[in-house]
């Protein structure tokens, strides 16, 4: 029973770390411009899909395509932030559900184009299928690599955030907008380039998370709304609490799956979701937000 | 009618005329119009990649029968729409071709759930359709003008229960996706099981959105059963694979019912995919009435090969054609009653149905990809090759 | 007057368009109406939420499919037809919204959206779960005849939501959703209990989409959770409202119809690009025209919302009536006392023990160097904070009363920088005072003219907020705060950027008030305007009070002079 648990945790944990880089772009787009980008979810699914062709017509390897999606979402965020979402004033609520009914309809436009592109049948592709054997306990190999590598990724973002320049510009303009715009900074390049390098992080996440799970490109609201969870329940724009609460939708889903069944699973992520917003809105480590 | 002929052209005479002339000059200019054939088919949405397929099928007969004459003298068209995989859309677009573009036949979408919606009025409407829903309800009296042209979905994975059985396996693992087909289909294994003597050990269904399926195949795996079985779709049956290999979980049997049909399944989980067992109601190397013909031609014309859901529409549009032709007019109900009296080998195989229109003469086939490539392996007498058993373990 | 008769006119025509084409139309022709009108009622109960109230949701197709489930169960265990079934289930939904709203609606902004989309999957989960919902498989009634029966009824019930809509915002409800959707928070100030105004909107909106559901289950016939649950739906109800004009009642119409017909087109001639189509739409509508077409008619002087309760009657000579809580006040008696007011902010104590009190016809001013805690203070006595300390409103302890309770009550504050309402006009800004809590019509429109009149607004009345100059904005903010005819009023920095002549008018409405035995605390920094009105001042100094008096008493005090100065000021008071 005890191998059951271990097994059980460490799948958890190793699937926190996916999570996290799932949810990472969103936050960091979140934090910076108090927007819910709402195409995260088929962003995801472009890098993903876009890893497969390169893995399936070229037979390039995920680890290569990586840096590849990353780099062309970050193009399509830029694009994206510089033509359409830098038109709309964020000032009060109209604002807001402007930039929001704007990043929906651009789900559906980005949505559909994949499917245009790649047809909607499920894809995936065989990587590193095998397991890693921990004496009595068997892991998923690809599950390990993307959690190495999310993690990777994450520590870099951090010691972007942390320690550049730039990095450290995104971080005052998400603190102040006002008082990074008085210090000289040009706030509509730092939230360009922020917006770019959300996306990039959505598809590096889509183009590892496809040698676990198959895409599709009309699914795309559920890792939408995954990845909201996430950054809620840790704190929006916290990457700390985005950690803690990646790794406790990762242990939660695994040994309610194990235990309870699958159906309360699947559930699972918004009775959480749902919780959270009602006893604790500002997440776990989180500033009281507005309300 | 003339009332009275007195040598003279009297006013009725030659109104009289006129009008016989009128109709026959009328009968004479008008080509008897095509016969419309109608159906709203899934083109976009997620189950899109089968729908096309049956489309194709439907394409590729119509155009054999109008290369042969047509039907009752007349050519066919097909008018199609796209439901998008929605059952509201699918009842207004059958509306549409009922009131609107007054099809004179009419063919079923291609989703279970579509068919049910629109079931309700076209036997309203009293409209004979052949349909391609493979769950049961929608034949069992309620509906008379539907008759089941598709293998019924309790039956689907029999004869891989009877490969399992036959080499002796006894405990089965069964992994249900929550949704329509797979559940009835479930039932279908669960009954077949009993029959052989064999022991359901594991049973879980999950939600379809679910794409980890680690835990739970590790729940399954510790119970070390003969036979992992899962009534699944593609992705999820690639997900059941997945979380197996890659935690080292074995058994004897891997099996599936739609998933290692399709071609993606080996795309996606390349050499893991080999020695794995899946479903199909048809298969291009069967030695049905016709079937080598079907596939060259569907092969030229489409530039790939038919798979079972293109075998079932062309086999079901060359029956309404002889359903009709036997018929000798468009009446829907002795279409309809032509169809139950049917007993007809196609593509597929024998079409035979029961008093409410439930197919039971078509059956379902097992297929293993071995080396990259699907092969059809039991029963045996249409068989290419001989399974590869027990599974080979994951390396 | 013009307007309704135009906008009935309108329905009618569209009434009787949609039944004849119900009646007289082929099956198709009468699905597709069906269809439309059923997007109508659905983008009209959005719209309710979620432009009306402002409270924008992802979560309309849940009441949809949670409707559409409960008539089916109905029809199915109850054996009920569907005209019974419909109203049971805009019942059943209008009572989920009920019970959810006490939780959703303590958010707001995403969090309420996706927390409605949620809400929606966990119903979909459910339904697909159970077995009395017939599970994954669905479920079959009976249905309707023929779609020209359903259509017609269809039509029927969205003309009748019409109706509804229109008639809220013409209403009381309508007034305080809009005055809640701008500013919450002064919404509260001016008497509107926001949260029963909004929970009320979520049922009715939720109402809606429940009966859109019922229908649409007798008109198809079948029902799984798929379907019930689309999210199609939900994109499509939300592109309708945003077309047409989000926040108005026939932006949705216009909006359903012409979505549905673009719709209809884009199925025919581009299938697989539809979405791609929609999606760009939504954007483009969200960039450039974020208020539909109304905003654009709007723009061209085609068309303008008739402010609630307008206009004003002409002349009027009945006295104002007295402050709403009964026969004025003893002069001088206390009418509001605080004792030990703090509050600490962190390490930082903003206001320390601080004793005052308010008597009925007199001002007391607060004056003290900035910083000094002052609208805090004030926070602190109308219970929009919570300190240390206790708050008497005449006899009564208002610890733990929320504000709107205090305004009503007549507990009257203004704000340090403007808050006003900017989709309201002069005119309704003041009537959500006037009418708050259970002010009959007519009493309510009485006070909002002679207010108006007496602060030399009602010239101004059917202007927007933004048009006025900074002056007359805070004069209208005093007069809001005057509308609730209040026993305390507590004005912070309320002439601050005025002219001299509108400090006159402010000073007579005061004066006004007062004499009806109205107790005024000013914060003020323009002493001048004070100094004439206040008979007493007390002086705020790091949130302790340092000095209290007559006012010339206290501008004279050392201290006072060296907390505003710095102790090294050596010049006198002016």
């Amino acid at each position: 029973m005890w191998i059951t648990i271990i097994n059980l945790l460490l799948l958890g944990l190793l699937w926190g770390g996916v999570y996290l880089l799932m949810a990472t772009g969103l936050n960091l787009i979140y934090g910076v411009m108090k927007v819910v980008n709402l195409a995260h979810g088929d962003m995801i699914i472009v890098g993903g899909l876009l890893a497969f062709t390169l893995f399936s017509a070229h037979g390039i390897s995920p680890i290569i395509a990586f840096p590849l999606a990353a780099a062309l979402l970050f193009v399509i965020g830029v694009v994206v932030q510089f033509v359409i979402l830098e038109r709309i004033p964020v000032k009060g609520s109209l604002g807001e559900l402007r930039t929001l009914l704007a990043t929906f309809g651009l789900s559906y436009v980005i949505a559909n184009t994949s499917f245009l592109i790649w047809g909607s049948q499920f894809q995936s592709l065989p990587f590193l299928q095998g397991s890693v054997q921990l004496g009595r306990i068997a892991l998923p190999q690809a599950l390990v690599a993307a959690s190495v590598l999310a993690f990777c990724a994450a520590l870099v973002l951090h010691l972007w955030l942390t320690y550049t320049m730039l990095g450290k510009s995104v971080r005052a303009t998400a603190q102040s907008g006002l008082g990074a715009a008085c210090c000289g900074l040009n706030s509509r390049l730092i939230r360009v380039i922020t917006f770019g390098v959300g996306a990039a992080l959505a598809g590096a996440a889509g183009s590892l998370v496809i040698t676990l799970i198959p895409f599709q490109t009309t699914a795309s609201g559920e890792l939408t709304i995954q990845a909201f969870t996430i950054i809620a329940l840790g704190g929006l724009g916290n990457y700390m609490g985005a950690l803690i609460a990646a790794e406790i939708l990762g242990i939660v889903e695994v040994f309610t799956q194990y235990y309870l069944g699958s159906n309360p699973a699947s559930a699972a992520i918004y009775v959480i979701f749902i919780a959270v917003l009602i006893f604790r809105p500002q997440g776990l480590f989180g500033k009281v937000g507005r309300v | 009618m003339l009332s009275s002929y007195n040598g003279r052209f009297s006013p009725r005479l030659i109104a009289g005329a006129m009008l016989l002339a009128a109709t026959s000059l009328g009968s004479v200019q008008a080509a008897p119009a095509n016969i419309k054939v109608g159906l709203s088919i899934t083109q976009t949405g997620p189950y899109s990649p089968p729908a096309i397929f049956e489309l194709r099928g439907y394409q590729l007969a119509i155009d054999e029968i109008n290369q042969s004459g047509g039907l009752l003298g007349r050519k066919l068209d097909l008018i199609k729409y796209d439901d998008q995989g929605n059952p509201s859309t699918a009842v207004q677009l059958y509306q549409k071709l009922l009131t609107d573009d007054k099809v004179d036949l009419l063919v079923s979408p291609y989703q279970t759930d579509l068919t049910a919606a629109v079931a309700p009025i076209v036997n309203r409407a009293k409209k004979v359709m052949p349909s391609l829903a493979a769950n049961v309800e929608n034949y069992s009296g309620k509906y008379p003008y539907l008759v089941q042209a598709i293998t019924q979905t309790p039956q689907y994975m029999t004869p891989a229960l009877d490969l399992a059985a036959s080499k002796g396996y006894k405990t089965v693992a069964l992994l249900i996706q929550n949704t329509q087909f797979p559940i009835q289909l479930a039932g279908g294994i669960e009954d077949e099981a009993k029959k052989l003597g064999m022991k359901i050990v594991f049973k879980e269904s999950y939600d379809p959105s679910t794409t980890d399926f680690s835990a739970l195949v590790l729940k399954a795996g510790n119970l070390h059963p003969d036979v992992i079985v899962g009534a699944t779709y593609l992705a999820d049956a690639e997900g059941i694979v997945r979380a197996a290999k890659s935690q080292n979980v074995g058994a004897k049997m891997f099996a599936f019912s739609i998933g290692p049909v399709e071609p993606e399944f080996h795309k996606s989980l390349g050499a893991a995919a080999n020695g794995i067992f899946g479903t199909t109601l048809y298969f291009p190397s069967l030695k049905t009435k016709g079937n080598a013909e079907f596939v060259k031609a569907f092969q030229a014309k489409f530039n790939v090969a038919p798979d079972y859901h293109a075998a079932v529409a062309y086999a079901s549009m060359k029956l309404f054609g002889k359903a009709v032709t036997q018929v000798g007019s468009l009446d829907q109900t002795k279409i309809r009653d032509a169809f139950l009296k049917l007993s007809e080998d196609t593509v597929v195989g024998h079409f035979k149905l029961s008093p409410t229109g439930l197919q039971t003469g078509y059956r379902s086939y097992v297929l293993q990809w071995q080396d990259g490539k699907q092969v059809l392996v039991w029963p045996t007498e249409d068989a290419q090759a001989a399974p590869v058993l027990p599974h080979g373990g994951w390396k | 007057m013009k307007s309704n008769i135009i906008q009935g006119v309108c329905l009618v025509l569209l009434t009787l368009a949609g039944v004849g084409i119900a009646l007289g139309g082929s099956g198709y022709y009468a699905q597709t109406l069906f269809t439309i009108a059923l997007y109508i009622v659905l983008a009209l109960g959005w719209n309710i939420i979620s432009g009306i109230a402002g409270y924008v949701s992802f979560g309309q197709v849940g009441f949809f499919g949670f409707g559409a489930y409960a008539a089916a169960l109905a029809m199915i265990h109850l054996e009920v037809e569907w005209y019974l079934a419909a109203p049971l289930a805009a019942g059943a939904s209008a009572l989920l919204a009920l019970v959810l709203g006490g939780i959703m609606l303590r958010l707001n902004g995403i969090f309420f959206a996706l927390g409605m989309f949620g809400l929606a999957r966990i119903l979909q989960i459910t339904a697909s779960s159970l077995s009395i919902t017939g599970g994954p498989m669905g479920t079959t009634v009976l249905p309707a005849e023929s779609p020209n029966e359903s259509a017609l009824i269809m039509v029927l019930v969205a003309a009748g939501a019409i109706l509804i809509v229109h008639a809220l915002s013409r209403s009381r409800l309508g007034l305080r959703l809009m005055a809640t959707r701008d500013d919450d928070l002064a919404a509260q100030s001016s008497g509107v209990n926001t949260f029963r105004a909004k929970l009320r909107a979520l049922c009715l909106s939720a109402a809606f989409g429940g009966v859109g559901g019922a229908l649409y289950v007798w008109n198809i016939g079948y029902l799984d959770p798929n379907s019930a649950f689309n999210g199609n739906i939900e994109l499509q109800t939300v592109l309708m409202v945003l077309a047409g004009g989000i926040g108005t009642v026939w932006g949705p119409v216009i909006g359903g119809i012409l979505i549905s017909l673009i719709g209809t087109f884009l199925w025919a001639r581009f299938p697989t690009e539809q979405q791609v189509i929609l999606g760009a739409l939504t954007i483009f509508i969200a960039v450039v025209m974020p208020g539909g077409l109304t905003a654009f008619f709007e723009k061209l002087g085609w068309w303008r919302r008739q402010p609630i309760w307008s206009p004003p009657p002409a002349a009027s000579l009945k006295p104002a009536p007295s402050p709403r809580t009964g026969a004025a006040a003893d002069e001088h008696s206390v009418a509001l006392s605080c004792r030990g007011l703090g509050i600490r902010f962190g390490g930082v104590t903003a206001v320390d023990d601080v004793d005052l009190e308010a008597r009925s016809g007199e001002m007391l001013a607060i004056i003290g160097p900035n910083g000094a805690g002052k609208s805090t203070l004030f926070s602190l006595m109308s219970n929009y904070l919570t300190g240390s300390g206790a708050t008497r409103f005449g006899e009564r302890d208002i610890h733990g009363l929320k504000p709107y309770a205090l305004a009503q009550m007549g507990l009257a504050r203004t704000f340090q920088s403007s808050r006003l309402f900017p989709s309201l006009t002069v005119w309704e800004t003041v009537l959500v005072a006037a009418s708050s809590g259970r002010v009959p019509r007519q009493t309510a429109i009485h006070i909002t003219t002679e207010l108006l009149r007496e602060t030399g607004l009602l010239d101004h009345w059917s202007e927007q907020p933004d048009t006025l100059p900074p002056g007359l904005q805070r004069l209208l903010e005093i007069a809001r705060a005057l509308a609730l005819r209040p026993k305390v009023l507590l004005l912070d920095e309320a002439m601050a950027g005025m002219t001299l002549h509108e400090i006159e008018q402010v000073h007579a409405a005061l004066r006004r008030a007062m004499s009806g035995g109205c107790a005024i605390v000013a914060i003020e920094h323009v002493l001048p305007a004070i100094v004439d009105l206040a008979s007493r001042a007390q002086v705020l100094d790091f949130g302790r009070i340092i000095a209290s008096g007559t006012p010339h008493e206290v501008l004279r005090n050392p201290e006072v002079i060296s907390a505003y100065m710095g102790a090294d000021y050596e010049g006198g008071t002016q």
